[in-house]
């Protein structure tokens, strides 16, 4: 029996650098992150968060983090697409950006 | 008188070619008797827990074992991106997922008619059924499997163009399929266990593609920061020795987890691609060269918490010293809580906590991780 040889072909998504829309708690970030799902016909169940959430380990707020790919911020306000903040300035002030490079912690 | 003797011995002579001939008792001729000793024995699936058995958990695209392959249990649950709706995916009773189920599930995003300039990753489309969306799988003739769509710009009329994972050569305009893009929730623990891994943040859910592991098998793929995890596992995890079918095929320079368990910081216990390319390890402690990145893998490992620790790719393996520490944290495509991602794709992984393989059933695993998946190396 002729067998392939399993060999995926090489490729990777392309990552646009994520942005981040701070809240004063990592639970009001989180909040919105679900809002956002569950406006998008999440179940509720097996999936309920939208956008990951990231924590600032220097004041206890936390950040939404718009992911990379794809890169998607229909779901913002206009004053929350102004409100974003790049990943240097969130790492800056304290936010643990998820970063394929970052320990998050561990 | 001695025509009657040649006739005698004449006519005996015609008799024991006859019984010759014929067994007895005597049957027709054409036809077959105890016919299920003389066909081929039927093929049974086997799994991992079939060379092994005693998972902890068991997590994959295929059964864990014989056992398992019923028809109605479940091996996934995944979100239609179209509509976020979600559906549990069964094993059946071959072993395999029921990948027509999902496909059906996903649906049609759109058809169009597309060729490219030469070889390119440019996609030019005309008669568009609607616009394309990021992360369609696509298919049509001639398109190699798993070819992704990565961004489209915009359609008018039915006209645009898109760009793809992988240059294609589509010279003449052909129908090109885009499938709606699957992600993984859930992988259910296939042991009994309990120990099922999710993933409740969409941006963070693998995608589970079809025709991607050996071309004609499904895989759950990550490239930003996808992964699954447990918390509370049924025990507490250290310990053990694991298996994973996996491939990496981007950040090659970068430690990459593929199986995760124990406890949720950095001294978790994980098999790896290696922060240097085409090199797995134990933990980091433990490693092999010799594992090419973009190519898929069988990969054992015996976490002894000493020496003997062993990781062991396509029957080949390196003996080390790693220590250990213990959790109840599993991570599928991470460190338990998403730390140092798999870029790349994985179709199975297991865990038996507190088992220490010998190289025999390494062999034997890995010859049956092959088998199935049709890895890059035979073992």
């Amino acid at each position: 029996m002729l067998r392939l040889v399993a060999s995926l072909v090489l490729f990777a998504l392309p990552v646009q650098a994520a942005e981040y829309l701070t809240y004063s708690t990592l639970a009001a970030a989180q909040a919105r992150s679900q809002a956002e799902c569950t406006a998008r016909g999440c179940d509720g169940v097996h999936t309920i968060y939208w956008w990951a959430v990231v924590p600032n380990t220097s004041n206890g707020s936390g950040a939404v983090m718009i992911d990379g790919t794809p890169y998607d911020t229909t779901g913002l306000t206009a004053a929350e697409q102004a409100a974003l903040i790049d990943e240097a300035t969130a790492t800056s002030e304290g936010y643990e950006t998820l970063t394929w490079q970052a320990e998050q912690g561990q | 008188m001695m025509r009657w003797v040649l006739a005698g011995l004449l006519c005996l002579a015609s008799l024991m070619a006859q019984a010759q001939v014929y067994s007895w008792p005597r049957f027709p001729p054409g036809v077959i008797i105890n016919r299920q000793a003389l066909d081929a024995p039927a093929v049974t699936y086997q799994g991992v827990g079939d060379i092994v058995s005693g998972a902890t958990g068991y997590w994959g695209l295929r059964a864990y074992n014989a056992a398992y392959a019923t028809g109605s249990n479940n091996a996934i649950n995944i979100r239609r991106a179209s509509d976020n709706t979600t559906e549990n995916i069964v094993i059946l009773t071959t072993g395999a997922l029921d990948v027509a189920t999902a496909a059906t599930f996903a649906g049609t995003d759109a058809t169009a008619s597309c060729s490219t300039s030469g070889s390119s990753t440019t996609l030019n489309c005309t008669s568009a059924s609607s616009t394309p969306n990021t992360k369609d799988q696509i298919y049509g003739t001639g398109i190699s499997n798993p070819t992704l769509i990565t961004s489209c710009g915009t359609f008018t009329g039915g006209a645009g163009s898109c760009t793809m994972s992988t240059a294609q050569n589509i010279s003449s305009a052909e129908t090109v399929t885009f499938q709606v893009a699957l992600f993984v929730t859930e992988v259910y623990d296939q042991t009994g266990n309990g120990n099922n891994v999710s993933q409740s943040t969409a941006a963070d859910q693998l995608q589970l593609l079809f025709d991607c592991s050996n071309t004609s098998l499904p895989c759950m793929y990550g490239s930003d920061l996808q992964y699954l995890t447990l918390s509370s596992a049924s025990a507490t995890l250290g310990n053990g020795s694991a298996i994973v079918t996996a491939e990496r095929t981007a950040n090659t320079t970068t430690d990459a987890a593929i199986l995760s368990w124990g406890p949720s910081g950095s001294s978790a216990e994980y098999i790896s691609f290696y922060s240097s390319a085409n090199e797995i390890s134990l933990k980091g402690n433990v490693q092999l060269t010799g594992v090419n990145d973009n190519a898929s893998h069988a990969i054992q490992g015996v976490q002894t918490g000493t020496t003997g620790s062993l990781i062991y790719a396509d029957g080949s393996g390196a003996s080390g010293t790693s220590s250990t520490s213990t959790g109840s944290y599993v991570g599928l495509g991470a460190r338990p809580t998403g730390g140092h991602p798999l870029d790349g794709y994985v179709t199975e992984a297991g865990l038996w906590n507190g088992t220490t393989f010998n190289t025999t059933q390494i062999g034997n695993l890995c010859h049956n991780q092959y088998e199935y998946w049709g890895t890059s190396v035979s073992c």
